[in-house]
């Protein structure tokens, strides 16, 4: 993972940084910097709008990126890929757009406690309107997926199944093949949360057949403000609009209104051009990776900081070491409160994240309050550690003194 | 925020009252109990006050905070316990104001005036005021 670090202008502006705040949004590659930089200067120009050649271009470019979201995915249908705002917007895209006429009052829908907010409030809102129920699977200690109470939570009254592939304050990475083999033995189709995992994890759908999958632009390097969302053909024909507006219509008159399919029937308004073509350069950078590379350094400072940590006196690291784990380690100390925590390692350049990361549930589930999460990414590297763990135990003397 | 300021800013008055918190322990059985929550960051604490006539016979909070709010809040017990209800609206709304503008001209106690120094830190304004607002707020709407 040499020199990769130099690719991040983040780090040229901040050479002492140490950023451990991937989970919520990693920092932005300078390819897509670059792109976005030329975009403004030089391309500037809306979609599906003008004929001339600025907004023919963009157009142009704009579809190239589907195109390229779904190769990411291993699909060769570039209109399973829908842009939205973000995962959240995604998810809600599912829940309002797709699953919300299926649903009659005794359907229920499964999630986990594992689940961000994002996708575990859009499903238990839509539940409590539809009167239906939200099933909510359980862990074991370790933090992993009950998988056998999760099968038995699923049943032919399942009308959807949201999980996430990596929990984003355990690190758990979810055995999404097995849970979508489980909830597709019932008939119920399954939406992914992959906010965590899609910049670095295979996520083919070829081989793991899932039917919704959600993703943010901003956690594979790239600019915020966009968001992925993956239809299976086979639903793509029920997907309806969401937010209404233009761009998005085959015809209108006074009293009628035809609706293009998905995936133009989500564009409505003026699109994130400018974001998208920054995702197309990001799906780039993570295509130039080794991969599964860039997955070992991950896990190795995870496993790393975990066993530093729990040399630690009076700290408790949420999750066991059996489970699989992926970069992002949470914990508690004793005594100290996160933010806290937080506040001190800031002042060693240390950006951690402290609070609930918009878990309550798990938080409720494991019993704590509040937490410290440390989340690595490809730029981290082992001797950051070290500098993490030194400032935690001079936190602890300066606390204790 | 740097080293130096951290620790200016966790002073002595602080680290004191977090580690050793002022009628610290849930007392079930009082005649007010006011949650002080922050939902941006989880803080919640209870306050349960007993009253006598319009005085606060006695001052108690329970919950899970950050230093600096657990240390107001152990603040804010001390100074209201014994004190009725003009009083007490006057103290918060006091502490308030100086937390607002950042000038500790009207406080009296020198450690509230160490608190509303506390204004100058980014971001961590609502931690020192999380109980005293909550205090406020519900003696001005009980006066509704
Ligand atoms: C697992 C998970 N799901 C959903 C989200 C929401 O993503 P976004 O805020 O980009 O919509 C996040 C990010 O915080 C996440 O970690």
């Amino acid at each position: 993972m040499k020199n990769i670090k130099d690719r991040f202008p983040i780090f040229k502006s901040h050479p002492d940084l140490i950023y451990l705040d991937n989970a919520a949004t990693t920092q932005r590659v300078d390819k897509v910097d670059d792109l976005l930089d030329e975009f403004n200067r030089k391309d500037n120009a809306t979609i599906h709008r003008g004929v001339y050649e600025l907004s023919a271009k963009a157009t142009a470019r704009y579809e190239q990126v589907r195109s390229k979201v779904a190769g990411f995915l291993g699909s060769d249908n570039p209109n399973t890929i829908a842009f939205t705002k973000g995962t959240t917007e995604s998810i809600n895209v599912v829940a309002h757009s797709f699953i919300k006429k299926r649903l009659r009052a005794g359907d229920n829908i499964v999630v986990t406690v594992m689940e961000h907010h994002a996708n575990f409030v859009p499903w238990q809102a839509l539940c409590k309107e539809m009167g239906c129920e939200l099933r909510v699977a359980s862990l074991t200690p370790e933090g992993s997926i009950d998988t056998l109470a999760f099968e038995r939570l699923v049943d032919k009254k399942t009308k959807m199944v949201a999980i996430t592939h990596i929990s984003n304050v355990l690190g758990t990475i979810n055995p999404i093949e097995q849970l979508i083999e489980t909830a597709h033995a019932q008939g119920a189709p399954v939406l992914v949360d992959a906010a965590q995992g899609a910049a670095l994890y295979d996520l083919d759908v070829t081989k793991l057949n899932y039917d919704f999958l959600a993703f943010s632009a901003h956690k594979l390097f790239g600019p915020f403000g966009v968001g992925i969302l993956y239809v299976n053909p086979e639903y793509m024909g029920d997907m309806q609009p969401y937010t209404l507006g233009g761009g998005i219509i085959q015809s209108v008159s006074a009293n009628e209104v035809t609706f293009q399919s998905y995936p133009f029937n989500l564009d409505a308004g003026t699109p994130n051009v400018s974001g998208v073509l920054g995702l197309g350069a990001a799906i780039d950078f993570l295509n130039e990776l080794n991969r599964a590379e860039c997955i070992s350094h991950t896990h190795e400072l995870a496993n790393r900081c975990v066993v530093e940590l729990a040399r630690v006196k009076g700290i408790r690291i949420l999750g066991g070491t059996q489970m699989q784990r992926s970069g992002i380690v949470s914990f508690a100390l004793e005594n100290i409160h996160p933010h806290d925590v937080s506040s001190y390692l800031n002042g060693d350049g240390i950006a951690v994240r402290a609070g609930l990361h918009c878990a309550q549930p798990l938080h409720y589930f494991m019993k704590e309050p509040s937490t410290i999460r440390i989340s690595f990414s490809i730029y981290n590297a082992d001797n950051e550690i070290d500098i993490l763990i030194d400032s935690i135990k001079s936190l602890k003397k300066f606390w204790e003194q | 925020m740097k080293k130096d300021e951290f620790k200016k800013l966790y002073n002595q008055e602080v680290l004191k009252r977090n580690k050793k918190p002022y009628n610290f322990d849930a007392d079930e059985e009082a005649d007010v109990v006011i949650e002080a929550y922050n939902p941006l960051c989880g803080d919640k604490f209870n306050l349960y006050l007993n009253k006598e006539d319009s005085d606060i016979k006695s001052a108690h909070f329970h919950g899970f905070g950050c230093a600096l709010s657990k240390a107001s809040t152990s603040l804010l017990m001390e100074l209201i316990e014994g004190r009725n209800k003009t009083e007490k609206v006057e103290k918060c709304h006091t502490y308030l104001e100086a937390e607002d503008s950042g000038s500790s001209k009207r406080l009296q106690n020198e450690v509230q005036k160490v608190f509303a120094e506390m204004k100058n830190f980014e971001g961590r304004v609502d931690c020192v005021t999380l109980s005293w607002k909550a205090l406020y707020d519900k003696m001005k709407n009980d006066e509704d």
